[in-house]
């Protein structure tokens, strides 16, 4: 079967940033300049192995700009050529902190990245830092590069981990901030995880963020959607329009169209598995045959996943199973240790879930 | 040669009917899944396969159906199907699923992918509230992409907003669409009239044989002949849309859970009613 293929690519476990939520092990280790070809060729192989029409490579780490400019375009360059006979289509994604977003980036981003950069913001800020800027250091650094970036031409986008402190400061603060303080267009809320050795962040009580979650739903659609808000956005293109992706916590099984690669070519699940919880992955593209990898039983754990949490007892019966499948696995493993159990944010979920087709229905009489 | 009309459907194992110009369902099971053959055999005869047992999970099965319509049975293995899911969505599948306890869950997995479930009529619900929480997710379930049969098809009978459907339709009994072939070569409606004896006649009868037989004849003016028998059927609040279906074979067949269910069924399709009369905009 022919159709898309998603692969993080993961270059450098190095970062710039020092902060104390972040689930990834960060290390120097990072692909070398003269190993590109030889890293691309193994993608091309899994990429013809999946029979993909469409590529999409989600550039992060660590942090990629810790490679240079220069590098990075090299390892495009490479890539271009690799992949420039075989009729699949690249689709190229970048995610990064943007602290050392230059001018240098520039012609890499509208080339290869259609002019488009997703970065990370939290509010408040209570976790990302450097080893030179505290927290408000980090902000303040922050938006000056999203201001050079776009005066620059490009879009920034925005992934935002929610915190404790943004429950106490509520909906309307935290959406204010993204639409009137930050300026940007797309802002998508993913729910936040502890790492392996890490007590950060903090669990946000599931109540409060359910609450939370309802509240800024409402708000955004009394602002008529200005932002394209996720999941919301998504949500509602799925449920009332039948179109796009939900975030893949919410897909049938991310293991169908996504993996990741580390550096020096280990596959995984996704970034939050392949540097972490090493146990968990799948082979060593490069090592072993491609096939051997994608049949290994680390995979079919992940594979087996949806099918073994339709007999959990609440999944099974649960309304909302056409949209969840029981969510994230690492959201499982992280909070129970158990990766066959519900994604710890169903309670959250299930409350999203419900507003929104709650209002969606609403809609659908107001619109007679 | 039977030389059935072209618009009847048999069911049929392969190789049977081989020269006959009717459609075809073709039943696979575990001793022959050669559906390459098959296809060749029958070409634009062809219909539909029909898998009586999970032998439609073996490795690489589904992606030698590619565009059929193919009828799968939700069995015990049935969520191993989302290994074979983009095989699958390359194809036109209804479940079958037996009212049993897993019903719903199963209900809730295929649906899910996007597929279509038919409840198994032919076997007794194991209790009616396993039926009625099945309406209900059909009903209610604001996820819901997908027909459920009978209740889909049933429904627009009910509401008399569409097309009127018995359970003889979305059954696939109807005398003038649907014949079946034993693997004995016995001719009858479906798989459960043979399993009980009855049958038209057989592979060595005509079609001017078979629709001259008492089974066939009574079969296809089933209402009048339940009136004539006076039949229990007839008093019932259902049948309009069972119209002695769920008895016709066994009459001690246990249709309470079924006649319960319908009855949440026309109550939900009352009210529905009401609604809608009393905000007429809506």
């Amino acid at each position: 079967m022919r159709g898309d293929f998603s692969i993080v690519l993961i270059p450098t476990f190095a970062c710039n940033g020092a902060c104390s939520h972040c689930f990834e092990k960060i290390s120097p280790q990072s692909v070398n300049r003269e190993e590109w070809p030889e890293y691309f060729s193994r993608i091309k192989e899994l990429a013809n192995y999946k029979k993909v029409d469409k590529l999409l490579l989600y550039w992060q780490g660590g942090e990629v700009m810790m490679m240079g400019a220069r590098a990075i375009r090299k390892a495009l360059e490479v890539c271009a050529d690799t992949f420039s006979d075989d009729g699949i289509a690249l689709e190229h994604h970048l995610q990064t902190n943007l602290l050392l977003y230059d001018r240098k980036w520039r012609e890499i981003i509208a080339r290869y990245f259609r002019g488009n950069i997703s970065s990370s913001l939290d509010y408040p800020n209570l976790y990302r830092v450097t080893a030179g800027l505290d927290c408000a250091g980090y902000v303040d650094a922050w938006f000056e590069k999203k201001k050079q970036a776009e005066a620059d031409g490009f879009v920034v986008n925005i992934i935002t981990l929610p915190n404790v402190s943004t429950l106490e400061l509520g909906a309307v603060e935290f959406y204010s901030y993204f639409k009137d303080r930050v300026g940007v267009s797309n802002v998508q809320i993913n729910f936040p995880f502890p790492g392996l050795d890490s007590e950060k962040p903090e669990p946000l009580k599931l109540d409060r963020f359910a609450d939370f979650m309802e509240e800024l739903y409402q708000v955004w659609v009394d602002s008529d959607r200005y932002l394209n808000l996720n999941p919301f956005y998504a949500l509602e293109n799925r449920l009332y329009g039948n179109t796009g992706r939900l975030p893949c916590c919410w897909s049938y099984n991310c293991a169908d169209y996504l993996v990741a690669v580390s550096p020096d070519g280990d596959i995984g699940q996704c970034d939050c598995w392949v540097a972490t919880h090493t146990d968990y992955n799948f082979g060593l593209l490069g090592r072993q045959p491609i096939d051997e990898i994608f049949t290994s039983p680390e995979r079919g754990r992940f594979l087996n996943r949806p099918a073994t949490m339709i007999n959990d007892p609440d999944c099974g019966q649960c309304p909302y199973w056409m949209i969840c499948f029981g969510g994230c696995p690492i959201r499982a493993l992280s909070f129970t240790g158990d990766l066959y159990s519900k994604d710890y944010y169903c309670p959250v979920y299930k409350r999203i879930f419900a507003a929104v087709i709650e209002c969606g229905q609403k809609g659908d009489r107001e619109n007679g | 040669m039977l030389n059935l009309p072209k618009n009847i459907k048999a069911s049929i194992l392969p190789g049977q009917l081989l020269d006959d110009n009717c459609g075809v369902s073709i039943r696979l099971n575990q001793n022959n899944l050669d559906v390459e053959t098959a296809a060749a055999d029958y070409q634009s005869r062809l219909f539909n396969f029909e898998f009586e047992d999970d032998s439609y999970l073996e490795p690489g099965l589904i992606d030698k159906l590619e565009r059929r319509r193919i009828k799968l049975t939700a069995g015990d293995r049935i969520f191993e199907i989302g290994r074979r899911i983009g095989s699958l969505r390359n194809t036109s599948p209804v479940f079958t699923a037996v009212a049993d306890e897993g019903l719903l869950k199963k209900i809730n997995f295929i649906c899910g992918f996007g597929f279509q479930v038919h409840i198994d009529m032919d076997v007794p619900p194991a209790s009616v509230e396993i039926l009625t929480a099945a309406l209900d997710f059909y009903l209610h379930n604001p996820l819901l992409r997908t027909p459920i049969e009978p209740f889909h098809s049933l429904l627009k009978t009910v509401a008399r907003t569409g097309p009127k459907f018995t359970l003889w339709d979305t059954e696939y009994e109807k005398t003038t669409a649907n014949i079946y072939v034993s693997d004995g070569g016995a001719v009858s409606l479906s798989a459960r009239w043979h399993n009980n004896g009855l049958n038209y006649g057989s592979l060595e009868n005509s079609w001017a044989d078979i629709d001259t037989s008492p089974l066939y004849k009574r079969l296809s003016s089933i209402a009048a002949a339940l009136f004539r028998e006076k039949s229990a059927c007839i008093f019932c609040r259902h049948m309009d849309i069972c119209c002695g279906f769920l008895k016709a074979v066994d009459k001690a067949w246990p249709c309470d859970p079924w006649v319960e269910t319908f009855d949440k069924m026309r109550a939900a399709v009352k009210s529905a009613q009401t609604i809608l009369k009393n905000n007429p905009g809506e």
